[in-house]
């Protein structure tokens, strides 16, 4: 009886799951086997969605793109942790500068980009009027290709690091005192206490960060959206390629595919990630 | 057990009732409009609450989409099988869902001389695809050059050097960049580029009129697309010009750091709001054109779904929103003109009290019967991915620094290629 009643609390949450999750993700694996576009009736075209895009040479420059971004990763983890160890103590001076920190992932993305847009305007942005101050030429930053990636990278760490430093806060608060004591009595300098004792104690958070970011950095979409619209597919990620297809061509058959490859790719990038991070532990 | 059983029933029932929601009342006629609404709420719901007076029984449900969701929300609607019964597309839009065949003809209800009597020729042609009329035309709008006076004097220019002609323009850039230090105009090139309409203006086509073969790698054409990049390439337009699109062609205006723009007189009302000191030095003057002397038109239409159950109350509806007086009030609220020929005709369309607005509005009514739509590949259902291969042959000139010939051969042989295939697919 009393499992019943946990299944029971349970169901909402898995048939929502059902509904809006697993069902979904098995129509767009059976829309990637046609020629559909939402309106008139697909017609089965077995894999030719798979080989259209495999032969695109767009698709593959894409998909290097979206791994570039995974540069983001160990960038996000070093700021937002070290920020973590700077600020785990609770006093007012670190109470402000948490909210400071955590401040851009509440700022509406889209405002967030606007800011940017206008920081890394090429001819009346501030970046380059310092640049041009320190007697150099005006740096491409959102036309050209891969600088504005660099660009995308800079507005994706600003708006992450304050919830990644969140986690890490959450998970230094339970290293028990006494390990850093002891160790501080034994002599250990603030880096080896890092080293030997905080990073080992919250290497299961490390690993749900790793893991949680790089595939963030995978399906990279809305930073780019905002902040280089107008520049070529070349220039983006795999989920910006993904959305021209299915939003503005109206190619859902090739759209699902490439969302299909894109999860397998993200699924196995995840697995490879956390059996690394376990074997470390070992 | 028992309770598990009943949930899964609730819980289905509930998710059935919120995806049979809609309603399919057959005297209830679905309105979509791009972006309208709260400027424009007064204008709708008078001339709705008219309607329904006028036709006894009848609802109009009135619906307001943003214009950048509209694609979307419009798609979502048509597959759940739910679409709105009449809506307001753009051009881009009207080409896209012409091509998905989802449009009604209008030419089914109407002869073609019938409606030849009430709309403007060249209205009506940019909304006939194919020998189909898909909609009916409904707020038009035209460019014209907007220009700060006091910039221009402090450069040393007049009212007379404003540019007539294209390639007075690329001289005037040029000039005033030399002089000043300072970009001239913001003219996006790169993408959702202007260089087709440039081309079509100049008499070069983008596209032979079968559209069976893409025609932009001409003589004429490489020489007018290398003369841009030039200007480009040497520092006399902004860096951007080839990753913004037209969105942001005011936004550089507003802010002082231009001398002109080339756009609709529509955003006068938006520079006054925004910055009224650059609106009180700012003038207007015809727009630029080429060799043809014709230049682009810019047309909102209404449409009547194929998939709507009510098709002749929509038509009716459709016929109503589009007609003279309707038009003619709403012209009354904003910078636009209308598609019929009578209300066109209008003496608030000829009158002007020197005021700013009102000589944009006679200029732009003046001009409004030699605009057409210049870029015939927009006929084509797959118009966009055509655009996207030109926008990026051109940024791939700009950036990657290929030579123009290789770049427009390489944008020709990719759109024959569509082209060719869609010629196949339609025998």
């Amino acid at each position: 009886m009393k499992s019943n009643k946990a299944y029971l609390f349970l169901l909402p949450a898995f048939m929502f799951l059902i509904l809006f999750g697993l069902i979904p993700m098995l129509q767009i694996v059976y829309y990637s086997f046609l020629d559909y576009n939402l309106i008139n009736e697909g017609q089965f075209t077995f894999l030719s969605n798979y080989s259209k895009l495999l032969s695109d040479e767009v698709f593959w420059i894409v998909l290097v793109n979206s791994f570039l971004f995974i540069l983001a990763t160990p960038l996000i983890i070093i700021i937002s942790l070290t920020l973590a160890l700077m600020l785990r103590e609770s006093n007012k001076t670190s109470k402000f500068f948490r909210s400071v920190y955590f401040f851009p992932v509440v700022t509406p993305l889209v405002i967030s980009g606007i800011i940017w847009r206008w920081i890394f305007a090429e001819d009346f942005g501030i970046l380059n009027y310092f640049i041009n101050i320190l007697g150099s030429d005006n740096v491409k930053w959102l036309s050209q290709y891969p600088i504005n990636l660099f660009s995308v990278i800079i507005l994706t760490i600003w708006r992450g690091f304050g919830y990644y430093m969140m986690i890490f806060l959450a998970g230094l608060m339970v290293i028990p005192k006494e390990l850093e004591e002891s160790a501080t009595l034994d002599g250990a300098s603030r880096i080896q206490k890092v080293v030997h004792i905080i990073i080992p104690q919250i290497k299961p958070i490390l690993t749900f960060v790793f893991v949680v970011s790089s595939s963030a950095a995978l399906k990279i979409f809305t930073e780019i959206y905002i902040l280089i619209p107008g520049t070529p597919m070349s220039n983006k990620s795999i989920v910006s390629f993904l959305f021209r297809e299915a939003f503005e061509r109206f190619e859902f058959g090739l759209s699902s595919a490439a969302g299909v490859l894109l999860f397998i790719l993200t699924f196995a990038f995840s697995i490879m990630n956390i059996k690394i991070m376990e074997r470390g532990e070992q | 057990m028992k309770i598990i059983i009943n949930i899964i029933i609730v819980f289905s029932m509930f998710i059935l009732s919120i995806s049979c929601n809609r309603t399919s009342d057959p005297n209830t006629i679905e309105f979509w409009t791009l972006q309208l609404s709260p400027v424009f709420d007064n204008y709708f719901n008078e001339i709705i609450k008219e309607y329904e007076t006028q036709n006894k029984g009848i609802k109009i449900k009135w619906v307001d989409v943003p214009y950048d969701a509209a694609i979307q929300k419009l798609l979502s609607s048509l597959a759940a099988g739910n679409p709105p019964d009449v809506v307001n597309l753009s051009a881009d839009f009207l080409a896209k869902f012409s091509g998905l065949n989802a449009l009604e003809n209008f030419y089914d209800y109407f002869s073609y001389d019938s409606l030849n009597r009430v709309y403007l020729p060249n209205a009506l042609e940019s909304c006939t695809f194919k020998n189909q009329l898909v909609a009916l035309p409904w707020y038009l709008n035209t460019y014209c050059i907007i220009y700060n006076k006091s910039l221009l004097n402090k450069a040393g220019f007049d009212d007379e050097s404003i540019p007539e002609t294209f390639k007075e323009l690329t001289d005037f850039i040029k000039l005033y960049k030399d002089k000043t230090g300072k970009y001239a105009i913001f003219w996006n090139i790169g993408k959702d580029s202007y260089l087709p309409m440039l081309l079509e203006s100049e008499g070069v086509k983008m596209v032979n009129p079968l559209l069976t073969k893409a025609l932009f790698n001409s003589k004429e054409s490489i020489e007018l697309i290398s003369e841009w990049m030039d200007l480009y390439k040497t520092g006399y337009l902004p860096s951007e010009s080839l990753i913004k699109s037209g969105a942001s062609i005011i936004e550089l205006y507003q802010s002082g750091q231009v001398a002109l723009v080339l756009t609709g007189p529509v955003f006068l009302k938006r520079i006054k709001d925004n910055s009224p000191d650059i609106y009180k030095n700012t003038d207007i003057a015809p727009p630029v054109v080429g060799k043809t002397g014709l230049h682009e038109l810019a047309a909102m239409s209404i449409s009547v779904m194929k998939n709507s159950v009510k098709k002749k109350l929509a038509v009716d509806f459709a016929l109503y929103v589009t007609n003279n007086l309707n038009q003619l009030k709403f012209c009354k609220l904003a910078t636009i003109y209308p598609s019929t020929i009578s209300a066109l005709s209008d003496s608030f369309f000829t009158r002007s009290d020197s005021t700013i607005e009102t000589r944009a509005r006679v200029m732009g009514a003046k001009l409004l019967p030699d605009a057409v739509r210049l870029r015939k590949y927009l006929e084509h259902p797959k118009f966009d991915l055509l655009r996207d291969i030109f926008d990026e042959s051109i940024q791939s000139i700009g950036l990657g620094n290929i030579p123009v010939r290789q770049a427009l051969n390489d944008a020709v042989n990719k759109w024959d290629v569509i082209l060719q295939e869609s010629v196949k697919n339609e025998k």
